[in-house]
């Protein structure tokens, strides 16, 4: 049978950012797979040397709308220990339970694109459905539904009122029950399970020899959670259970997912029941201190790494962003030649891809 | 008469085909909520497209990269007339907030001809319903 | 791994006494020469396998190019490998660790770094009839 090249993208129905996939397709077998990235890269390193350290943030936050509160956390949390600010317990309590609301909301997206891309519409429209109530816990809070503007250098902007608090238990609450659905769908639903089991295998070696992070890593045994192996925020005294297995198919992933939803929901019900008193920020120098920083952060998609280097003035020098999805991007191509090509949607809209966020 | 009824099937059932070029996602992912239960935008009709060739409104987000420019062009080829291009977001209005960048050539409308402009960054659901539902109005 | 097997473990693939510092945030870090990259990187390997690469930042400093490996290996690790402008040519990490492979690209496209031993060195967020000069490299911007 002859080899055809099948390009798919930069406009493709597959996710919903601009990638170039082309498939080296033998009969109905993809023989080998390249990446394209880059039709999102706006420069946002080199814009970031020419805005000062607070007109980064809201520029970090719009890195990625999904995850824009883990940027913001992370670059904030970089030039905090730069400047050697200490950030104020009820600050990092907010900043974190933000980050626990975007992880949820961030899987419950992911669920509901993976279910499109195979045809289950319904569970696209029941994940975001659900998920509306965690932007409406975070639009009470902040103001925003997508860009937060929570996030400021030495603390938060926003406060958590009593009667937020309670409201958010509330839909946690609701939250959680509706959660079954999503749990049975991925434990006994039968099509979904044909769709996704032994599916885009990714081995522990992969996960290695690629250096991949977050829910893909730990369907494959891997086990890195930077909120457990390195605590910032107030990770430092929550209790962060693990969610690994070990088939690393694309079942596996959404497994995954689904667990680390529900220990969100619970990590949020302990800091809305806890949020430590006390300020919301502490003073930030206009001008940073000469030095360099490295932070990494758990974001809804793995370790999230920021370097950022001062040279005394108030404007950063050097900011680089390593974004999670880079290394399942480059494992897309030992995760696509041998699939059926009914089921590459399946292992790209799985593997929860974000352009916006490799690209930058 | 007939140049009537294609007015009213286009006015009851626009097609819109979601293109990213060079957005960060946050008006994609708004969008997508307006095709969702709580702001259901099928009760106007508006499906959304997978191909250009099928769609009668192309959304697009985020600022135009140069990398994107050459697709984008494409996919306006593409799509048959009438065809109307709306600017989703402050980034494909005017590029917002990476103004300046060397990657960015600017809004979609250095390269494209725009009918609609929807502000916000990202722009709510609530913005793009009436925002679409304006459109109609105009077709 | 701790600190001191660290030290040690590169410090014998290195041939030489190797300095550690601790920068701001946590991570450690210690100086390399390019040459000495590959084998270094190598010793760090378990029987889990490769060190786990973060990431690699590139800047630039006066004249020269400083490259940062950053690794997690139980804490943080970072690498700083300096090139001399004119001769930035660093051996490439790809061969024996694939997830280098599109952070040395990237650094190539923002500071016109060349990798030696790279298998594909292409543009890889940049488009492809960028004029140049590479973004970062310090240089005036075409818009």
């Amino acid at each position: 049978m002859t080899r055809i090249t099948v390009p798919i993208g930069p406009q493709h129905p597959l996710i919903k950012e601009p990638i170039a996939i082309r498939l080296d397709v033998q009969g109905e077998r993809v023989l080998a797979a390249e990446i394209g990235i880059g039709y999102v890269h706006r420069g946002l390193e080199h814009l970031l040397q020419r805005r000062t350290y607070a007109q980064g943030v809201a520029i970090v936050e719009r890195i990625c709308g999904i995850c824009s509160h883990a940027h913001t956390t992370a670059y904030c949390q970089c030039i905090e220990a730069l400047a050697l600010l200490e950030t104020p317990p009820r600050a990092l309590a907010i900043r974190t339970l933000l980050c626990e609301l975007e992880r949820i909301h961030s899987h419950l997206l992911w669920l509901g694109v993976l279910a499109e891309a195979i045809g289950f519409n319904t569970i696209f429209m029941y994940a975001w459905r659900e998920r509306e109530q965690v932007l409406d816990i975070m639009e009470a809070i902040s103001g925003g539904r997508i860009a937060h503007g929570v996030n400021v250098i030495g603390g938060v902007r926003e406060d958590v009122t009593a009667q937020q608090a309670r409201q958010a238990l509330a839909m946690l609450n609701a939250l959680r029950e509706q959660m079954r659905t999503f749990v049975d769908l991925v434990e006994r639903d039968r099509s979904f399970l044909r769709r996704t089991q032994g599916i885009g295998r990714l081995t522990r070696e992969d996960v290695r020899a690629y250096g991949i992070v977050g829910p893909v890593a730990r369907a494959s045994g891997a086990t890195l959670d930077i909120r457990r192996a390195a605590p910032y925020a107030a990770y430092t005294w929550l209790h962060v259970p693990h969610a690994v297995l070990v088939e690393g198919d694309v079942l596996a992933r959404a497994r995954v997912r689904v667990a680390e939803v529900q220990y969100s929901l619970s990590l949020c019900e302990q800091l809305l029941a806890a949020l430590p008193e006390g300020a919301l920020t502490t003073r930030s120098p206009r001008r940073v201190p000469e030095g360099e920083a490295i932070t990494r952060i758990e974001a809804p998609r793995g370790e999230l790494l920021y370097y950022v280097r001062s040279d005394g003035s108030d404007k950063p020098a050097r900011v680089h962003a390593r974004t999670p999805t880079l290394p399942t991007l480059m494992a897309l191509r030992t995760m696509l030649p041998g699939l059926h090509t009914g089921d590459v949607a399946a292992v790209v809209a799985g593997a929860d891809l974000c352009m916006a966020c490799a690209d930058r | 008469m007939i140049e009537r009824l294609l007015r009213w099937g286009r006015i009851k059932s626009p097609w819109i085909l979601h293109y990213n070029s060079g957005g960060c996602n946050g008006c994609d992912i708004e969008l997508l909520d307006v095709l969702t239960p709580r702001y259901d935008a099928e009760r106007l009709g508006i499906l959304k497209e997978a191909a250009p060739r099928h769609a009668d409104i192309l959304v697009c987000t985020g600022p135009v990269t140069l990398k994107s420019r050459d697709p984008l062009l494409r996919i306006y080829e593409q799509m048959p007339e009438p065809r109307w291009v709306v600017a989703l977001g402050a980034c494909a209005c005017t590029s917002g907030i990476f103004t300046g960048s060397y990657h960015v050539l600017g809004g979609v409308d250095r390269l494209l001809p725009v009918s609609l402009y929807v502000p916000g960054c990202p722009c709510r659901p609530e913005a793009i319903i009436r925002s679409l539902a304006n459109l109609l109005e105009k077709i | 791994m701790n600190q001191d097997e660290i030290r040690d473990r590169l410090q014998s693939a290195a041939g030489c006494e190797l300095e550690m510092r601790t920068s701001r945030g946590g991570d450690i870090v210690i100086d390399l020469t390019p040459e000495r990259l590959v084998a270094a990187v190598a010793a760090l390997a378990t029987e889990d396998g490769p060190a786990h690469l973060s990431a690699i930042t590139s800047f630039v400093e006066g004249s020269d190019a400083i490259l940062l490996y950053h690794f997690w290996l139980g804490l943080g690790l970072t690498l700083r490998v300096r090139c001399h402008a004119g001769s930035s040519t660093v051996p490439s990490l790809t061969p024996s660790l694939p997830a280098a492979d599109w952070y040395e690209r990237e650094a190539h496209d923002m500071l016109g770094i060349c990798f030696a031993g790279h298998p594909n060195l292409a543009p890889l967020l940049l488009s492809p009839d960028w004029p140049g000069p590479p973004p970062l490299a310090g240089e005036e911007q075409a818009p």
